[in-house]
């Protein structure tokens, strides 16, 4: 396909996907579950509020549903819990001081990882000087593998493996 | 039969050390008897520990409470089908289960081998598995012997905790032991690789089974714990990043990664160092697994304790890594690929990005799992770092290595064409764009749900023209029919294609992930006989409530009609059992499943009065995640069903 035909066929597309992100989502109360998934339970469990059925999983539910209807905004339950029990009852560590640690290390380490896999992929490519050659140089004159051919060599290849 | 088991084991320790001390020397004088001896030494190993476990298994039938392990965890009331996996109930048990099992397969290897005897690599093989073997051996003898005696002997034991009193429970750490015992092979082939100087890719072909059935049975274990999380936890949910759940899926994390880059190694010759590392770090992390679960370092949901092993462990991985690390630095030079990549748009490079977004989840998931104790040591703060945090950073590496998974079969080996790019990533990308459009009419407008729909959709597609333009081409060379050229496809080419399965397991995977944590519904109520429950479309009335005795166990159960949209869908039944010697009463939770959803219900609380407290979830999709998560094991055991061996000198095509 040419790239004027696939002109019209991608700004039809990206106008939809735009008006169809732009319509509202629905359910923006605040419910209790949200608020449980982000405190652990005080028994001891070593569990996520929101996974413990314990009795003291009830009543911190019960507690955390009556400040929704007393109309708290999430973050100030968990400020009222945390003002109670210490950071440690957050199920997952506050996002300043220290802790950005735990948050900036495996996206360092992601970044990291490409950046090595890029470098090696470069290298590799560079080192017999294959990064400059055309399709045509390397694909047998720029004749695709047909589907059929493919086949025939994944086959004769599964024979060269098993003799 | 204590006494069979105590001389068992430690029999099995000394064949295991006269092993190393044949082999060694017959390796050092070059002297091909005491290799053939070393190799006898090895199956007696096998012996030895079979007949431990067997005298372990029979201390559990017939309720010997003097043995310590067996008053821990059994008791006169339990269930023969219990008894007999009390056996790797607790730690000492399955240390040994860990031996048994290893000794059994250094057997098989042993026989596998029968015709490499003379091979250098052979007699450094058999070294590092009994070596292996000593380490667990001596564990079990001298420091946590599961055939130590009380000084008294108890009326009964103390029973196994309930919530191990499950099917799921059964298999899921058997699975997961042959999972990390099975990479123990790759790894005694690649350091007798590294010792032999026999560099070149055949350590992998003769492995290839090994990793993946290994894969095979980690990914089982880690199901069937799910599964057992679901039904016996009694939360709804299958997975909560806990440090043993997570112990058990960083490792599997790097051996898919390994059994990628395997395949290049295999086909093209290049990735020999990364490949060394990556089956050291498997097998070291299959480790740090079994030492996280038995150092009581982390708080965890699987309440170990501290039980004093974690020492020996962090000694023996350390002495592993530091090997391990010199090896693959003094064979550097022969390791080092002549071979290279030939572009950016290969199959080669998409598997190494998929590699490093694997150990990217992987090492997020080690980092966030240890990161308490990091803190603790930095700050003194003590923090938790539980579900959300790695819903949060892993969610987006998940979404990427999907995108990759979509990627890796459109782009062909060496040096992918732009043409022939083109051609191959039209018809899914359109289909995913129109996929999205109909996800979002539908009301899904999440972030992260609808990137992972319309991924889904677009891995999907890649695969399916995989398979239909191989059957395709198939049919047009052999004059078949689709419907007979697709299954012999498949049939002929199971590695390709029990790969693809494998990956089509992970977008069913996905879907249901997705789609039972993205659109679960809540809702928790104490009722009385006659009243309702409404959650989404389904309505719950409360009938009538029972009671009986049941094995080792008394089972209070209500009976809750069923209507979805007022029409009725028969019963639902949860129960709350109490259990003998157990000091909690357990929830049993009821299930409704469909292919679209799961009525789940669980009855955490009875009233007085027979008032019950219900709590009710409808997981969308939520089946997807096991038929998905099965298919994958589908996949990785149709790769591996091996094949006929051809005549010499045959020259038929397809």
């Amino acid at each position: 396909m040419t790239s004027y035909k696939m002109k019209p066929l991608a700004i039809t597309t990206c106008t939809l996907l735009i008006v169809l992100l732009a319509l509202p989502a629905a359910g923006l109360a605040l419910t209790s579950s949200e608020v449980e998934s982000e405190l652990m339970c005080t028994c001891g469990c070593s569990m996520v509020l929101n996974t413990c059925s314990c009795g003291t999983a009830d009543q911190m539910r019960e507690t955390i549903s009556g400040m929704i209807r007393e109309g708290r905004t999430k973050k100030q339950i968990i400020n009222a819990f945390v003002l109670k029990s210490g950071e440690s009852i957050l199920s997952s560590p506050p996002r300043k001081g220290f802790n950005l640690i735990a948050y900036g290390v495996p996206i360092a380490g992601l970044a990291f990882g490409g950046l090595l896999a890029i470098v090696f992929v470069r290298k590799w490519t560079s080192r017999n000087g294959v990064e400059n050659r055309t399709d045509e140089d390397t694909e047998g004159g720029g004749d695709p593998i047909t589907d059929e051919m493919q086949v025939k060599i994944d086959e004769e290849l599964r024979k060269i493996e098993e003799d | 039969m204590v006494s069979i088991g105590n001389y068992s084991q430690l029999l099995a320790l000394f064949f295991s050390l006269t092993t190393i001390a044949l082999l060694l020397t017959g390796i050092m004088k070059n002297d091909f008897r005491f290799i053939m001896s070393g190799r006898r030494a090895l199956v007696t190993v096998a012996f030895f520990t079979s007949t431990a476990s067997i005298a372990l298994v029979y201390l559990f039938f017939t309720n010997n409470f003097q043995v310590e392990y067996v008053a821990s965890y059994s008791n006169r009331a339990l269930p023969l089908f219990y008894k007999a996996t009390a056996f790797w109930a607790g730690q000492k048990g399955s240390l040994l289960f860990w031996a048994w099992i290893l000794s059994l397969f250094s057997a098989v290897v042993v026989y596998n081998t029968r015709d490499e005897i003379d091979s250098k690599a052979t007699p450094y093989i058999y070294t590092v598995l009994a070596a292996t073997l000593v380490f667990f051996l001596a564990l079990i003898t001298f420091v946590t012997n599961p055939f130590d005696l009380l000084r008294f002997i108890p009326p009964d034991g103390k029973g196994l905790n309930p919530m191990l009193q499950n099917p799921g429970m059964i298999f899921h750490p058997p699975t997961l032991f042959l999972g990390y015992v099975g990479f123990t092979i790759p790894f005694a082939y690649a350091i007798a690789a590294m010792a032999s100087g026999n560099l070149d890719e055949s350590w992998l072909k003769k492995t290839r089974v090994w990793n993946i059935l290994a894969w095979v049975f980690l990914t089982i274990g880690i199901l069937l714990g799910g599964q057992w999380a679901y039904v016996e936890l009694g939360w709804g949910g299958y997975w909560a990043w806990d440090p043993v759940e997570n112990a058990s899926f960083i490792p599997w994390l790097v051996a898919t990664a390994f059994i990628h880059t395997a395949i290049i190694q295999e086909r093209r010759n290049i990735m020999k160092v990364w490949n060394m590392t990556l089956i050291l770090l498997t097998f070291v992390l299959s480790l740090f697994g079994t030492y996280l679960v038995r150092s009581g370092i982390l708080q965890s949901v699987h309440d170990f304790g501290a039980t004093g092993l974690g020492g020996y462990f962090l000694v023996f991985m350390g002495v592993v890594l530091i090997g391990g690390f010199s090896l693959i630095a003094s064979s550097y030079r022969k390791l080092r690929s002549e071979k290279v990549l030939e572009s950016y748009l290969s199959r080669e490079s998409t598997f190494l990005f998929n590699n490093v977004i694997l150990l990217a989840l992987a090492f997020s998931t080690l980092f966030g799992t240890l990161f308490p104790l990091i803190s603790e040591a930095v700050t003194g703060n003590k923090i938790t770092v539980s579900m959300p945090f790695f819903n949060r950073v892993n969610t987006p590496l998940f979404l990427a290595l999907l995108l990759v998974t979509g990627l890796c079969p459109l782009i062909g080996w060496r040096k992918a064409s732009a043409d022939n790019l083109k051609k191959n990533f039209m018809l899914p990308f359109l289909a995913m764009i129109a996929g999205t459009i109909i996800l979002l009419v539908a009301g899904i407008r999440e972030f992260y749900p609808l990137v992972a729909f319309s991924l889904c959709i677009f891995v999907a597609v890649t695969i399916l023209r995989e398979f239909w333009t191989g059957a395709k081409a198939r049919g047009k060379l052999k004059g078949e029919p689709l419907i007979v050229a697709f299954p012999r496809l498949l049939w002929r080419m199971r590695r390709r294609y029990g790969g693809f399965i494998a990956h089509l397991g992970l977008v069913l995977m996905v879907i249901g992930i997705t789609g039972s944590n993205a659109y679960k519904l809540e809702n928790q109520a104490t009722l009385t006989k006659g009243q309702t429950l409404n959650v989404g479309a389904y309505s719950l009335r409360y009938d009538r409530i029972g009671k009986w005795r049941e094995w080792n166990r008394e089972v209070y159960a209500a009976t809750l009609s069923v209507f979805k949209n007022g029409t009725s869908l028969g019963t639902i039944r949860p129960e709350k059992r109490f259990y003998v010697n157990a000091q909690q009463p357990t929830t049993e939770v009821s299930l409704r499943s469909t292919l679209l959803e799961d009525l789940y219900v669980t009855m955490p609380a009875i009233g007085r009065n027979w008032d019950i407290t219900l709590k009710v979830m409808v997981n969308p999709l939520l089946q997807w995640v096991w038929i998905g998560g099965f298919t994958m094991v589908a996949g990785g055991l149709i790769a591996i069903i091996p094949g006929r061996k051809r005549r010499v000198g045959s020259n038929d095509i397809l």
